[in-house]
């Protein structure tokens, strides 16, 4: 039987780093992700030597981005992979950080993300030997306007229902001075920007961006032998990693996959949906929260609209969803985007989030869901 | 918009759907298209007996099968709205908005999602019977000549079941 996270050693995020998502400009990589690593060293009051292992979340840079990269922290000659996985690839390599460590191949691990926005070849292009019917015509937006008009029709739910999650992420985001976009949208800028698919206006997407976002894990042993602070580690309860199966609703397939991945990680964690104080999910598009957040449990089908106008996902609701601004705010650099929702879980649990603080943040959760699809989830937990 | 010349009719994107009727070699000069009945390429498992859309060669998704076990299957383009939306823009300046997009599950069971005949519509009804027609485009013929030739492609649009 496969082992759960539980069965190694314990695992612990132990700093973390940004350099803010912004808008393509000339800045280079190397400058999004040293800004990140070297933040995230300080965070946690450790030098780069300490450092074992190197897992670098990217999709955008090309073939071997990281060295040429951090060799200018001083090259120490420590194993550095990259880690393609489409919008889960800082999640991804987050996960190849947390095993090298559980495992015991390292004490200390970096995991970073950085990208910078790049034409990739994408599923069902010229290279891949198989055309699809709607030949290109369904982008990922089309793909949930779709699923969105199905809702609709489903729960009796209006577009306002999808623009309030924009609303809210806007309002989180313009708390964070690391995400892409800091201005609180009101309904109606939402609802009449521009039409791009469906019901889904400009100010339901998530915009296209760069950034870096680097996390350090380490073991107990790590911990202690770099002299790091156990009071600010968070515990990495349950890292999993799925990847799309034949389901009966076959176009729904990103929530199914959902729904199967929370369900593993919360069990393996030990926890419940309904102990969850903080989610970052993934919202590229508005109507994704809705879909994901029934997925995990944490709303009954139907019912996520309801709840959200109530006030329930907000900071300072039950349980605070996109508290960095999520997707939709924060940005989607696909690289730093599932390792920045790490760096926020830890903020969050640490008590160190400041105005966008979830009072008595103890458990939370990480989601992305990448093209092909594959699903990452992480539980952590504040120890007490 | 994929050009291909096939066996003396051309389609918008080859190997996804041709003209039901085999003996129909050429439709240059024909006036309206939409009365040639379209069949979509889609494929039978035999071992798991899953049927898919489109037709290929790599490997069943359902369980794995491949070769002999994988089975070319003609798929009647007919079946129920699911959903729809209107594309207002699209990233790809290749690909003109706007169109609209429906999701419709097949009667024979698989779940596709294809362009609609007309760009917009002032409504439309989940669980609408939706049939697929032929559109034609006149497209360069690749010659150096500038002549143009016609190409088919397929689109969907409300029809009756009972024609189904």
């Amino acid at each position: 039987m496969p082992k759960a996270l539980k069965d190694f050693r314990n695992v612990y995020v132990v700093g973390i780093g940004f350099h803010p998502y912004q808008f393509f400009s000339a800045t280079p990589y190397l400058t999004l992700g040293l800004t990140a690593v070297r933040q995230a060293l300080g965070d946690a009051g450790i030098k780069w030597p300490s450092v074992e292992s190197v897992y670098h979340g990217t999709a955008m840079l090309g073939m071997a981005p990281t060295r040429g990269m951090l060799k200018h922290l001083g090259a120490t000659g420590i194993p550095m992979t990259q880690v393609e996985n489409a919008s889960a690839s800082g999640s991804t390599a987050f996960r190849q950080s947390v095993l090298e460590v559980a495992g015991g191949f390292s004490d200390v691990s970096l995991c970073l993300g950085v990208d910078k926005p790049a034409l990739v070849n994408m599923p069902g292009s010229q290279n891949f030997g198989i055309r699809p019917l709607d030949a290109g015509r369904i982008a990922p937006i089309t793909h949930f306007a779709l699923l969105a008009q199905n809702y609709m029709e489903k729960y009796g739910v209006d577009p306002e229902d999808f623009g309030r999650v924009a609303v809210k992420n806007s309002r989180n985001g313009a708390l964070n001075p690391n995400a892409q976009k800091q201005r609180a949208l009101n309904l109606e800028t939402v609802l009449e920007g521009e039409p791009l698919s469906g019901v889904l206006t400009k100010r339901q997407c998530c915009p296209i961006g760069e950034g870096g976002a680097a996390v350090i894990v380490a073991s107990e042993e790590g911990i202690r032998k770099h002299g790091i602070d156990m009071s600010r580690a968070i515990k990495v309860l349950s890292s999993t990693l799925t990847s799309e199966e034949v389901y009966e609703n076959a176009t729904d397939f990103d929530a199914e996959l959902t729904r199967h991945t929370t369900e593993l990680a919360l069990a393996q964690a030990g926890v419940s949906a309904k102990e969850l104080d903080v989610v970052e999910l993934h919202d590229a598009f508005s109507v994704e929260e809705l879909f994901y957040l029934e997925a995990m449990g944490i709303a009954q089908p139907g019912e996520a609209s309801h709840m959200l106008k109530e006030g329930i996902f907000d900071i300072g609701g039950e349980v605070a969803v996109s508290p960095s601004g999520g997707l939709l705010s924060m940005g989607h650099p696909i690289g730093p985007t599932g390792v920045g929702q790490i760096a926020e879980i830890t903020r969050q649990l640490r008590y160190e989030a400041g105005d966008r603080q979830q009072p008595n943040a103890k458990l939370g959760l990480a989601h992305m869901v990448g093209l092909g699809a594959v699903c990452s989830v992480h539980v952590l937990s504040k120890e007490t | 918009m994929a050009d291909s010349q096939g066996a003396g009719i051309s389609y918008a994107h080859p190997g996804l759907y041709e003209v039901q009727n085999s003996a129909l070699t050429s439709v240059e000069g024909l006036g309206d298209v939409s009365q040639i009945r379209p069949v979509l390429k889609g494929m039978v498992c035999r071992s798991c007996q899953r049927i898919s859309i489109p037709v290929q060669t790599y490997g069943c998704e359902g369980c794995g099968e491949v070769g002999k076990g994988l089975q070319p299957k003609d798929l009647e383009p007919m079946g129920e709205l699911l959903s729809y939306a209107l594309v207002s823009k699209h990233h790809d300046k290749s690909i003109t908005a706007p169109f609209t997009m429906a999701e419709i599950r097949l009667k024979e069971g698989p779940v596709i999602r294809a362009a609609l005949e007309k760009d917009s519509y002032d409504s439309l009804d989940v669980g609408t019977w939706m049939e697929g027609i032929f559109i034609k485009h006149e497209v360069a013929a690749g010659n150096d000549n500038q002549d143009k030739t016609t190409q088919l492609e397929l689109r969907f649009r409300p029809g009756s079941k009972a024609d189904a």
